[in-house]
């Protein structure tokens, strides 16, 4: 067994020439190459797809000025302590995909702020909604007053009756 | 707290190397080895770094106490380098460390075509990387939701471990993992504090960093092993996954951890091509870089167990007895020591508990006697590798080529001994993925949706280096 790893080591055997020529190994290497060649090119080919043709790059432009997650939460971050806790209420539910989403960008905005789902204790709320059209009825409903709207669903509430 | 950063990430680094020396001996022999130890040694210096900021964070030491930590590191290794280096100077070994005995560079060449390839694959790589870190600079949802917002949570924090550790946000982030360790978030509050600020650009940078490491190692230490020719059809093939610059983009800690999987599994491959008074140190180092693993996910600790069990079965191209396998496992467990025991704190005092094991007793078990929760796992898993939409068809390809490998090894030929440990251990670990898929408190299908790209890409480079392995046995081995 020592033996195969020396040869292998030399990756050369003398042939009967005496000139010394790459031993064949199990998967001759120019197969590998070949087959390395077809594998890297069908994946240059699926990136270039993915990056470049299925999201165009002629729209990379528009896409950077699309705000980030913090640009969304700027404006509430400096309306909110920097460390504590706040209620959290929504019009999508937070055990499905799409709102559990939506809540962990609270949180990664707002962090290490715990923005915890609104179990009616008094305080600060944030309401972070899909359809803006809903606060007033979310208000309503879990007895909330608007503190500032922020937009794009966005708004900072208080419990009625709380200091 | 610039300065003081800069001098403790120059420390690990330096601290990095003076470990990668003395586990290998003499200086590199050849501007291949150099690169790849460099490497090796860079990987370490980033997990130094990040263990240096969470031992101070635990021990609630100042920021200022931190560059001691790597600084007693490099300390502790100056004289084992110093007896290293005379020792071999003694031995009139020339400057190298032998690692591949008497293998000069007559392995195949790489042809044109080849570094063709290869180049075209990084400039494609890094055209998609740039593109993508344009067009969404805060990466993936595991960028942000888990690691990127712990590291906020540590750098914001007037008191971190109180508050980034508090149990009503673990309970508020319970989907993100919170009770995962620190690698990552540690590295990106370093990063925070080195340039004075948060930024986006750090964690992307930090991702970066770990993705041309992994390129690094994968095409030197296969080149290494090999030949320059073999590192190169490696590298390239790894440079045109898909997945591999997805989750890059995504800022994901999968892309660490294979990392540090791989380095590991590397420098294990390299214990049984080496002069028997250097295995134990290069098991040593092994172990230490795979610690790291550790430190990185909790999937981390299947790979700590995996790795070393696998290897010390193995059959290498020395005859071992059960003395010397004892003493190479102590030798894995001592370079894992200090990073476990890391992780064991973190764990014990501020992780709050991991929600795949919510349940207990038979809730927990009940669902390996179902069925239809095998068809499930089994249907969702191999919709995943059929897809082709995150792999292209690098995951396809690979278990194609490595069944086939599989078949061709029956017709009684010898393949690199070296090759067998490490399916071993990635088949260990397919074992304890399949069974967390199985347990699952989650709806297993949405798991294995989530997860199984990840999951496989951990896997993947070190797969790749044993399919390599086996391709590249001298067929002169039929014995």
């Amino acid at each position: 067994m020592r033996s195969i790893a020396r040869r292998r080591e030399g990756g050369i055997e003398p042939s009967p020439e005496g000139i010394d020529v790459p031993s064949p190994t199990l998967v001759r290497y120019e197969l590998a190459s070949r087959i390395a060649i077809v594998i890297t090119f069908l994946g240059m080919t699926r990136s270039l797809d993915i990056h470049f043709v299925k999201e165009p790059i002629a729209q990379l432009p528009q896409a950077m000025s699309v705000p980030t997650i913090d640009a969304r939460y700027a404006g509430i971050r400096k309306d909110l302590p920097a460390h504590g806790r706040v209620g959290y209420i929504s019009d999508l539910p937070l055990d499905h995909e799409e709102g559990d989403a939506l809540h962990l960008q609270t949180l990664y905005a707002l962090a290490p702020l715990i923005v915890a789902r609104d179990d009616g204790s008094p305080g600060l709320v944030i309401a972070n909604l899909s359809r803006p059209s809903a606060l007033p009825e979310i208000c309503r409903r879990a007895r909330l007053d608007l503190v500032r709207d922020y937009g794009s669903g966005l708004s900072l509430l208080r419990r009625r009756g709380a200091p | 707290v610039s300065a003081l950063v800069v001098v403790e990430a120059t420390a690990s680094g330096l601290a990095g190397w003076m470990i990668v020396e003395v586990a290998f001996g003499a200086k590199g022999r050849s501007a291949n080895e150099r690169f790849l130890r460099v490497s090796i040694a860079f990987l370490l210096g980033l997990g130094i770094l990040s263990a240096s900021y969470a031992i101070a964070l635990f021990a609630d030491l100042d920021q200022r106490i931190e560059p001691l930590f790597p600084l007693s590191l490099a300390a502790g290794c100056a004289p084992f380098l110093i007896m290293r280096r005379r020792h071999t100077a003694a031995d009139g070994v020339p400057a190298s460390s032998r690692i591949q005995g008497e293998r000069e560079s007559k392995a195949p060449r790489p042809a044109t075509l080849t570094r063709v390839m290869f180049m075209a694959a990084l400039l494609v790589a890094s055209a998609t990387v740039i593109e993508h870190t344009l067009r969404e600079p805060e990466g993936g949802f595991d960028g942000w939701a888990i690691w990127n917002s712990r590291a906020r949570s540590l750098f914001r924090a007037s008191s971190p471990t109180q508050e980034a550790f508090s149990p009503a946000l673990a309970r508020a982030q319970f989907r993100t993992h919170p009770d995962y360790p620190l690698l990552l978030p540690g590295l990106v509050v370093e990063g925070f504090r080195l340039i004075g600020c948060e930024s986006i650009i750090t964690p992307a940078v930090t991702a970066i960093v770990f993705g041309s490491l992994l390129v690094s190692l994968v095409t030197f230490g296969l080149a290494e092993l090999l030949g320059a020719g073999w590192g190169l059809l490696a590298g390239s093939i790894l440079l045109s996954a898909p997945i591999f610059v997805t989750l890059v983009v995504r800022q994901c800690a999968d892309i660490p951890l294979a990392t540090y999987v791989f380095t590991a599994v590397l420098i294990a491959v390299f214990v049984d091509r080496t002069e028997a008074r250097r295995r134990l140190s290069l098991i040593a180092l092994a172990g230490f870089t795979l610690s790291f693993a550790a430190w990185c996910k909790n999937e981390g600790v299947v790979f700590l167990l995996a790795v070393p069990i696998a290897f010390l079965l193995r059959r290498g191209t020395v005859r071992m007895d059960p003395r010397a396998r004892a003493t190479e496992a102590l030798a894995w467990a001592l370079g894992a020591l200090p990073i476990v025991a890391l992780v064991v704190v973190f764990k014990l005092h501020f992780a709050p508990r991991n929600d795949l094991v919510s349940a207990s007793g038979w809730e927990l078990v009940s669902p390996l006697l179902s069925p239809f929760r095998w068809w499930q796992v089994a249907s969702a898993i191999g919709k995943r590798i059929i897809a082709l939409q995150e792999w292209g068809p690098h995951l396809v390809a690979t278990i194609v080529i490595g069944v086939l490998l599989l078949f061709r090894r029956r017709q009684s030929m010898n393949v690199d001994p070296m090759a067998r440990p490490i399916a071993l251990a990635l088949a260990l670990v397919a074992l304890a993925y399949g069974a967390v898929y199985l347990l699952t408190p989650h709806d297993a299908v949405w798991q294995v949706r989530y997860t199984f790209d990840r999951l496989a890409f951990q896997c993947w480079p070190s797969a790749l280096l044993a399919i390599f392995l086996v391709m590249a046995t001298p067929v002169a081995s039929r014995e």
